[in-house]
């Protein structure tokens, strides 16, 4: 009865906190739309913007995430002013701990505000996988939970975000989402434990903007462990979703 | 608790594929209260110089844990040998097997052999069996079961075969092998896991689900020619196939609309009907034998438990009701008895309920038992448990007395009994 009590209580958790994410990514997209057209037509400073600063962030390797509203917002305004010089702005230490503010504070550590979201979309829309030496979250590929659990854990927000931004950037990537288990128990009963959590992925994603489509959530339960042993240690690594695109 | 130990090593003889031989090594412990006192003399005459199936009885009768094996080298060779009834009683017996092989001219055997009551001083059964060569052992497993039969009541389950998958390396292979593991053929051998082995109700065809696409995907395959096809292959997982008593469809377990959900399908294909009302993730369906129920796992309560529901879809009852963790139902061939996977503490093992009378009773006392099947004969349930790490199959008897475990070079599991 507890932990039924309890799974109700961190799914709905765990269900506001991805609605609180949409609503404040919402406005995100909308300005990323923005922004592309803004680029496209407006065009020198943004392309100079992303030449300029282009090296500089493949050289960094920032596998861009999701993108902060702060930087965002300074980026915007910037690519919509002719001819102005952006300068990347310092990651943002000690912002809030909400949800909101910490995938600010995250995601601009991590992206170090070297390329707009709109210079990333850009460059990933041609691509199927990830660039093979993104960093960050964008290099992340496995989300861990805990027992008998299909919560994502808020330490993940930020690869969900990254991966979220590529795949709403590329115009071909498709993404499989595979569920894994630990040994225990009942091995059918696992394939569907492990479905359930390749698919509370797929939900955090197409909140975040990504089509359906793109994303298969599928099961391999306890059948491949990515360690081998029979403890907790093994367990706790196994209980998990590995993230792949369509072409690896 | 433990009354006797016994370590019986078999080895595997070359088998027809040649890509299983390995020693199959069996362990029994526990046996029933009373066993009954049986001789089996040698059927190998001087014109025979195969395998004796008298080696192959015995090993039969003594893994049941219902016999207590005689020397029986003393017993004269001839299933027509005068019955000296006297003389099997002041050898402790109360039941003789004498019996011969016979080869013919057409290269074929004449397996006989008569069962003696030595108490009675009666003849309990007698019959000859006409066999290619390679048949002698099936034969011999025949003759058990008739022996168990006439002495128990109840009938034998040796001469019938099992399903499960070996994982060897990194390559994993479906299986079937004789109910003591000799005779193993290799039915599907994949890098990636193969797993949920379900037997066609006549035992000549297999579902099961390859991850050789990355994804569960179901085949069903002919044991005959090998051939086989991708009965369910839809977007998201494909899983838990299991068979309806006249072999017609299959209840299988698809992700495709809503999270595991249960669904009908014609065995040859075709457009999968939803039955399950969703809302909860759904699976592991099996057949009440009258076709009629589907049992099957749901989590709607918010802990995996086994429900009971119309074959056609409809209102589902609850069936287990101790613990927070009931998964794998699976019921006998006279649908009286349900075998599950029941946890306690932190140890899943397995349980039987009474479907009469919701009696349950936990048989098992390993850490991590899953995937029971009951035995034709209602009285066994074999099951996959880990022993010191290692993947094992084991059977226990319905009522939990006798134990047995089957193990390998390489990790056992999913073993279904075949129908």
């Amino acid at each position: 009865m507890k932990n039924k009590l309890l799974l109700l209580l961190s799914a709905s958790l765990a269900l506001s906190a991805c609605s609180e994410l949409t609503t404040k990514e919402a406005p995100i997209e909308d300005r990323t739309a923005g922004i592309a057209t803004g680029s496209a037509t407006g065009g020198v400073a943004g392309a100079g913007m992303s030449s300029g600063s282009g090296s500089g962030v493949e050289g960094q390797g920032t596998g861009g995430a999701g993108a902060s509203a702060g930087q965002d917002g300074v980026q915007t305004h910037g690519a919509l002013a002719d001819g102005v010089q952006v300068t990347p702005l310092p990651a943002q230490d000690g912002e809030g701990s909400g949800a909101g503010g910490a995938a600010g504070a995250g995601t601009g550590g991590l992206q170090g505000g070297a390329m707009s979201e709109a210079a990333l979309a850009e460059k990933y829309a041609e691509l199927r996988v990830p660039p093979r030496d993104a960093q960050g979250p964008l290099a992340e590929r496995t989300i861990l939970f805990d027992f008998d659990s299909s919560v994502i854990k808020d330490e993940y927000r930020g690869l969900i975000e990254a991966h979220a931004l590529f795949l709403r950037s590329s115009k071909h990537a498709k993404s499989i989402l595979q569920g894994h288990t630990d040994e225990r128990g009942s091995r059918d009963y696992n394939l569907a434990l492990g479905q359930r959590r390749a698919e509370s992925v797929q939900q955090a994603l197409v909140l975040l903007g990504v089509d359906p489509a793109r994303i298969e959530s599928v099961s391999l339960g306890e059948e491949k462990p990515a360690l081998e042993g029979h403890d907790e240690a093994a367990w706790s690594q196994n209980r998990r979703v590995e993230l792949y695109y369509q072409g690896e | 608790m433990i009354i006797q130990r016994i370590l019986v090593l078999l080895a595997l003889l070359a088998c027809t594929t040649g890509l299983a031989s390995a020693a199959m090594t069996i362990e029994i412990v526990g046996a029933a209260a009373s066993r009954i006192p049986v001789m089996v003399g040698s059927f190998k005459g001087k014109d025979f110089s195969g395998e004796d199936p008298a080696d192959v009885i015995r090993a039969d009768l003594g893994r049941s844990g219902f016999f207590k094996i005689l020397d029986g080298s003393t017993v004269a060779v001839g299933e027509n040998q005068s019955a000296a009834h006297a003389t099997w009683r002041g050898r402790g017996a109360d039941a003789v097997v004498v019996g011969q092989v016979v080869p013919l001219k057409d290269g074929r055997v004449d397996v006989r052999f008569r069962l003696h009551d030595a108490v009675r001083q009666q003849e309990l059964a007698a019959f000859s069996y006409v066999v290619p060569p390679q048949l002698v052992r099936v034969t011999a497993h025949k003759i058990a079961d008739e022996v168990y039969e006439k002495l128990t009541g109840e009938p034998g389950a040796f001469s019938g075969r099992l399903a499960y998958i070996l994982k060897r390396g990194s390559r994993f292979e479906l299986q079937v092998s004789d109910v003591d593991g000799h005779n193993a053929f290799t039915v599907t051998s994949s890098p990636e896991p193969l797993m949920s082995p379900a037997w066609s109700p006549d035992g000549r065809r297999l579902a099961y689900v390859s991850f050789e696409a990355k994804k569960p995907v179901i085949y069903v395959q002919n044991l005959a020619d090998g051939k086989r096809f991708a009965l369910a292959n839809f977007r998201g997982s494909n899983s838990s196939p299991t068979w309806s008593p006249d072999g017609e469809k299959l209840a299988i377990v698809l992700s495709k609309d809503e999270t595991s959900q249960i669904y009908l399908i014609d065995a040859k294909g075709g457009e999968p009907k939803r039955i399950s009302a969703g809302g909860a993730l759904e699976t592991e369906p099996v057949f009440s034998p009258d076709g009629r129920w589907i049992y099957y796992t749901s989590d709607r309560g918010g802990s995996p438990q086994i429900y009971r529901a119309p074959a056609q879809g409809g209102a589902a009852k609850r069936v287990t009701f101790e613990g927070d963790y009931n998964a794998s139902p699976v019921l006998s061939k006279d649908g009286k008895l349900l075998a599950y996977v029941h946890r306690r503490g932190s140890s899943y093992h397995i349980a039987v309920m009474d479907l009469g009378t919701s009696q349950t009773q936990v048989l098992t006392d390993t850490q991590q038992d899953e995937s029971p099947s009951f035995a034709p004969n209602n009285r066994t349930i074999l099951y996959a448990t880990l022993v010191r790490g290692k993947g094992v199959l084991a059977t226990v008897s319905a009522d939990g007395r006798i134990k047995q475990r089957l193990s390998q070079s390489g990790d056992l599991r999913e073993p279904a009994w075949a129908p």
